[in-house]
């Protein structure tokens, strides 16, 4: 089953447009959503919890349609939204409290354990906790009520390199459990390199490709050549390409270009930023 | 519901310890001073006060995006602030009509008209979060606000020319149809229950 699928999603709303979105994120498996601000991510995030109307398309959510079933699947779903949402006067124990009477599965052990564990204070209240810890305390809570799908909107936006990595290692342990999913934007793509068995790069509202991770990077590299060399490529061999004074760095794919030519590795940020280029 | 209500009592008590202390000192003028009826109509004002300010707090904190995501439906979210403020003014309503019991009694006057008192002050209590919260809904707190400020400018504007032109039928209370009063009250204040579910229902948050 897959937790999520998206099949032609638009929206439009004050000069944006969402264009046809299709996404499917199989159960157990984590996706990342990379793009610039204003590309759609938090759009597309706010459609599946159904926060704006859609103008078409479908959304469905751990098999069930987001618009008939979504409070029932709510049960199911941790969410860390970009400014959290917790009211700024509460102390963690507070939240702890009102959780355990929003969520019928609520643990409140493991919601200390992971306040604890995150070293987050929980004798401040919200709002004089850091944006860190602000987030660390939302993290908490969207992981203490067994959620089997974790919506996460710049989660780990504002968090310390250390704390990142500590944050991302307890999302890998979340999706060891093969019914745990994550969809995750973020601007920091070395989170999502790290994190993600697929990669969407959205541009514009457009959805430039989603793919697994492990086949993008199998199917693109990078060369550095002269740019009579580049243009004696196969047509549909370069995606993306920036020329400077030292030659040209160029975006192929892999399997069209001749054999011998010397491919180089390539990370997801020089993919989207590649792929951003070449749709411009 | 139950994690939303006490959400909104933990915002209550962080944020509007102000109101309770104007209830108290209001309380001491009527019980102590020499003021009229008004002091203790205005408590029962703030106490209708109470869930819009809870709602505008929400919007400030992000709290109505977050809340999308939690188990909960729309009409849920809208429902905690109308039951919320319904408990509210019921007891400030109440500890009022006694208070202005004990003033009657204590001055030797009947208590006659503590009946209508209460049916006025409950009218006064509910009337501005019925009249405003489907703004609040529709429109934001922001927008809200200005709607909310346009109907406590007209219920403080009648009530003071009411009880300076004594047209509210205190010490008269044959001739005032109190349980139609609250009948009405109800009314009003359901109907704006059903417009603010209807219209949260529809809004992009």
């Amino acid at each position: 089953m897959n937790a999520l699928e998206i099949h032609g999603l638009c929206k439009s709303y004050g000069g944006f447009e969402l264009d046809h979105i299709d996404l499917e994120l199989p159960a157990g498996c984590v996706m990342g959503l990379i793009g610039e601000n204003g590309a759609g991510k938090s759009t597309i995030i706010k459609l599946i919890l159904d926060m704006i109307k859609r103008d078409g398309g479908s959304i469905s959510i751990l098999g069930r349609d987001n618009k008939k079933d979504l409070h029932l699947i709510k049960e199911d779903i941790g969410i860390v939204l970009d400014e959290v949402g917790i009211p700024a006067g509460l102390k963690a124990a507070q939240v702890d409290r009102i959780m355990s009477r929003v969520y019928k599965n609520w643990d409140g052990e493991l919601f200390r354990s992971y306040l604890h564990r995150l070293s987050v204070p929980v004798d401040r209240q919200f709002k004089e906790l850091s944006r860190g810890n602000k987030m660390k305390l939302g993290i908490a809570v969207a992981m203490s009520h067994e959620a089997k799908l974790l919506i996460l909107d710049e989660a780990t936006s504002g968090l310390d390199p250390v704390v990142r990595d500590e944050v991302l290692d307890i999302f890998m342990d979340y999706t060891r459990d093969e019914e745990h999913s994550i969809l995750i934007s973020s601007h920091i793509v070395s989170d999502l390199e790290k994190l993600c068995d697929y990669i969407a790069f959205l541009h514009e509202g457009k959805l430039l490709l989603c793919e697994e991770k492990d086949l993008l990077r199998e199917r693109y590299g990078l060369i550095h050549c002269r740019p009579e060399e580049l243009k004696a490529l196969p047509e549909g061999a370069v995606v993306g390409k920036r020329e400077s004074s030292y030659g040209v760095e160029a975006m192929v794919r892999r399997d069209a270009v001749p054999e011998g030519l010397s491919v180089n590795p390539i990370d997801i940020e020089q993919l989207f930023i590649f792929t951003v280029k070449g749709e411009k | 519901m139950k994690g939303l209500l006490l959400k909104d009592i933990y915002m209550t008590g962080k944020y509007m310890k102000s109101i309770l202390l104007l209830v108290v000192v209001f309380i001491a003028v009527a019980l102590f001073g020499e003021g009229s009826d008004f002091f203790l109509f205005f408590p029962c004002l703030l106490a209708g006060v109470v869930p819009l300010s809870l709602q505008s707090y929400d919007e400030s904190f992000k709290w109505t995006q977050y809340s999308a995501g939690l188990p909960c439906r729309r009409s849920q979210i809208v429902s905690v602030k109308y039951i919320y403020g319904l408990v509210l003014s019921a007891v400030m309503v109440i500890l009022m009509s006694a208070v202005h019991a004990v003033v009657k009694i204590r001055g030797g006057e009947s208590m006659n008209d503590t009946a209508v008192f209460a049916a006025c002050m409950l009218g006064v209590s509910l009337i501005a979060p019925a009249l405003s919260l489907p703004f609040i809904f529709k429109l934001g707190a922001e927008k809200g606000r200005i709607a909310y400020l346009v109907v406590v400018a007209v219920i403080s504007g009648l009530a003071t020319f009411s009880f300076k032109s004594d047209t509210l039928p205190m010490g008269n209370t044959g001739d005032f149809p109190f349980v139609l009063f609250i009948a009405a009250v109800l009314i009003v204040f359901v109907l704006s229950w059903l417009i603010s579910i209807r219209v949260y229902n529809n809004r992009e948050l």
